[in-house]
């Protein structure tokens, strides 16, 4: 085994958390040598699909969102995927192993949280606090905002005041016009969204042309991945960014982490050896690491949240504008974002509306019927004259819902990993009450038809809470500071720390978050 | 008609609709080899063959695949999707749904900007003031 020369800090993963972790710690603290080691590697943008006549198949092969999809595709791939068992899941795991992690392949949905999102137990008794509240990750909110580039609209009565948008709204589009009437009609809240993603130049990246297919990665660097956002800045503030080093253990003695060994893209086993480890893999990644590492917590693994998912699909008669434009990015409703107690649940929905996807992935979810002369019709209508509403629910912490090991060891070298995800009876209220608010919102919109999906099992994009944080040991994996309880120096600085979760896409939190996370650090540094 | 070409069109019949008729699926170009063989094979065991797959009815054929796809649903849907994927990304398809043969990028697509009457009734939202707690 090679054993390279120590450093301060190891970060373990390149996605969001990672990045925006690696990037503050090296300004805030520049004297610090900082190495963070990537299980994939860095997307060449010219082959991203958007540019090929057969584009629209390339979600059903190597970037295709499910990473079990992409290793059963038999295609050379650009991630480092490992299989995940997900047989016992609801939710399908999605995932993007390499530099950038998920945000390749995101939406680009830049929501925060909600001030309440961060105190459900003491305003709703459902959940737990988090260790600090929305005020305290403002600041972090609106820095990462300014890395990011956010195209959005001042004012949004659902939030506290935010720092201006960097940049105007993404066109609603005729879409986004038609549900705006609909939502006038009810009276309901609306707003367009804040989306990671150029209105306008930004920064050196060029202005989003509409193309349509951001979830295949966006090529012209209008979407905000972190490869184009955060690393360029972390690698010149200092950050060492090792790609294809796949991290097999965490070496923990005596109570504090010492190191990390991988392999890297040779096959060569490497110690290198660190004062501090931080691991960024998310909910999935960084569990089974830690798992595989010997951590010892009852609460690691457990508690495995997404954001539960239903969505409607609407055939409209007027012409709107077919699969044009970041698909996650038009508006979203909050009029019920918040408690209600005469709706039987705690919590509420997020509503948002989506533009259509390409005529191959709306042919491929047709059904029943999925084939003949009626599927082919229902496509007819549907195709450039839809609209869809996505129905999120606030997922609660369920120690049951969890991610382990497997017997088996895998071609990574990692042990197997499994989830074992159980819709819960609260979610499923939620779901059903934002589906019956969707489904009126759209017979207000002027749908002629609207067809109800009770649950869209393919969207496990957010993984979240498998190392939350808290103060009790016996119940959460690291404190406010993302240290682990029983390592004082081995942090976790993702998604997997969420203590709640909201009802709202994660990627702005844990951007923030990994910012706050580094700030714990360079303060303990200096 | 062949015994692809049968299953194809079962599959996927087209329609007549002016001025844009859809082609059935055995008008573009698929192969046998395009497509996964257990999943033709499990057609052909169910339907006693192909010569009777292919003098089936086109009711007779479509039971015959709706037995496939209850008893072999992964089977059925590989199937199903390599037609799809071959079917909807077809020039004289995407023509006929009226889509766009240019892929996405370098050229983009557009959006048509905002009206007035939006922005307006977006007013009405904020005047709401805080929903927020």
């Amino acid at each position: 085994m090679t054993r390279m020369d120590p450093v301060d800090v190891v970060v373990v993963g390149a996605g969001f958390g990672g990045a925006a972790f690696c990037w503050r710690l090296a300004t805030r603290a520049p004297k610090l040598r900082i190495v963070c080691l990537e299980r994939g590697g860095w997307v060449d943008r010219s082959t991203m699909p958007s540019f090929r006549r057969d584009w629209q198949a390339a979600s059903f092969g190597a970037w295709a969102t499910p990473p079990n999809t992409r290793l059963k595709s038999g295609e050379k791939l650009q991630t480092a995927d490992y299989p995940i068992d997900d047989s016992n899941s609801a939710f399908k795991p999605l995932m993007w192993n390499g530099v950038g992690g998920s945000t390749m392949t995101w939406a680009a949905h830049f929501p925060r949280l909600h001030p309440s999102d961060f105190k459900t137990k003491s305003l709703d008794g459902v959940g737990d606090d988090w260790p600090f509240d929305y005020f305290d990750l403002e600041p972090y909110y609106d820095e990462n905002d300014r890395m990011t580039g956010v195209a959005g609209l001042d004012g949004d009565p659902a939030y506290p005041p935010k720092s201006p948008r960097q940049m105007p709204p993404i066109p609603l589009g005729r879409l986004g016009m038609a549900a705006a009437r609909g939502f006038d009609a009810l009276g309901w809240h609306w707003w367009p969204v804040d989306a990671a993603v150029t209105s306008a130049p930004y920064e050196g990246r060029s202005a989003c042309n509409y193309c349509g297919p951001c979830l295949m990665g966006c090529p012209i660097r209008a979407k905000a991945s972190v490869d184009v956002t955060y690393w360029p800045k972390a690698i010149q503030a200092g950050v060492e960014l090792r790609p294809h080093c796949i991290v097999q253990q965490v070496d923990i003695e005596s109570g504090r982490a010492t190191g990390v060994r991988y392999r890297d893209q040779a096959g060569n086993e490497i110690l290198q050896p660190a004062s501090m480890v931080v691991v960024a893999g998310n909910g999935i990644g960084t569990a089974r690491l830690l798992l595989a590492s010997g951590l010892d917590s009852p609460a690691l693994g457990r508690n495995l949240m997404f954001h539960p998912a239903a969505y409607l699909r609407a055939n409209f008669d007027e012409e709107m504008d077919g699969p044009v434009g970041p698909v996650g990015c038009m508006l979203y409703s909050h009029e019920f974002y918040e408690t209600d107690p005469t709706r039987g649940f705690k919590r509420g929905v997020h509503i948002q509306v989506t533009r259509e996807n390409s005529l191959l992935s709306m042919a491929t979810r047709l059904g029943p019927p999925a084939w003949g002369e009626e599927a082919q019709q229902f496509l007819r209508k549907e195709f450039r004259h839809s609209m869809a509403v996505l129905v999120l629910a606030e997922d609660l912490p369920e120690a049951h819902n969890r991610v382990s090991l497997t017997d088996k060891t895998e071609a990574d070298g990692l042990p197997g990993v499994k989830l074992d995800y159980t819709l819960s009876e609260h979610s499923r209220r939620s779901l059903d009450f934002g589906l019956d608010r969707g489904e009126e919102f759209l017979r207000a919109a002027g749908a002629s038809s609207v067809l109800r999906i009770p649950l869209a099992p393919s969207t496990g994009w957010h993984l979240l809470g498998t190392a939350r944080m808290g103060s009790d040991p016996a119940n959460f994996v690291v404190d406010r500071d993302g240290r682990c309880h029983k390592v004082r120096n081995l942090l976790v600085a993702d998604g997997s720390v969420f203590p709640t979760v909201g009802a709202v896409n994660p990627g702005s939190t844990i951007g923030a978050l990994g910012l706050k996370l580094a700030d714990g650090v360079a303060r303990d540094a200096t | 008609m062949s015994f692809l070409a049968a299953l194809l069109d079962t599959l996927l019949p087209g329609d007549k609709m002016s001025p844009t008729p859809l082609p059935p699926g055995s008008g573009i170009g698929v192969e046998a080899r395009d497509l996964p063989a257990d999943a033709l094979h499990a057609v052909t065991a169910e339907a006693g063959g192909e010569a009777a797959f292919e003098t089936a009815s086109p009711e007779m054929r479509a039971d015959i695949l709706r037995r496939v796809e209850a008893a072999s649903p992964v089977a059925f849907q590989a199937l199903l999707t390599a037609v799809l994927m071959r079917y909807y990304q077809s020039d004289a398809v995407v023509t006929a749904m009226g889509g766009r043969l240019e892929p996405p990028q370098p050229s983009g697509r557009s959006l048509p900007a905002t009206d007035a009457a939006t922005w307006a009734r977006l007013e009405k939202v904020r005047k709401r003031g805080r929903i927020w707690r």
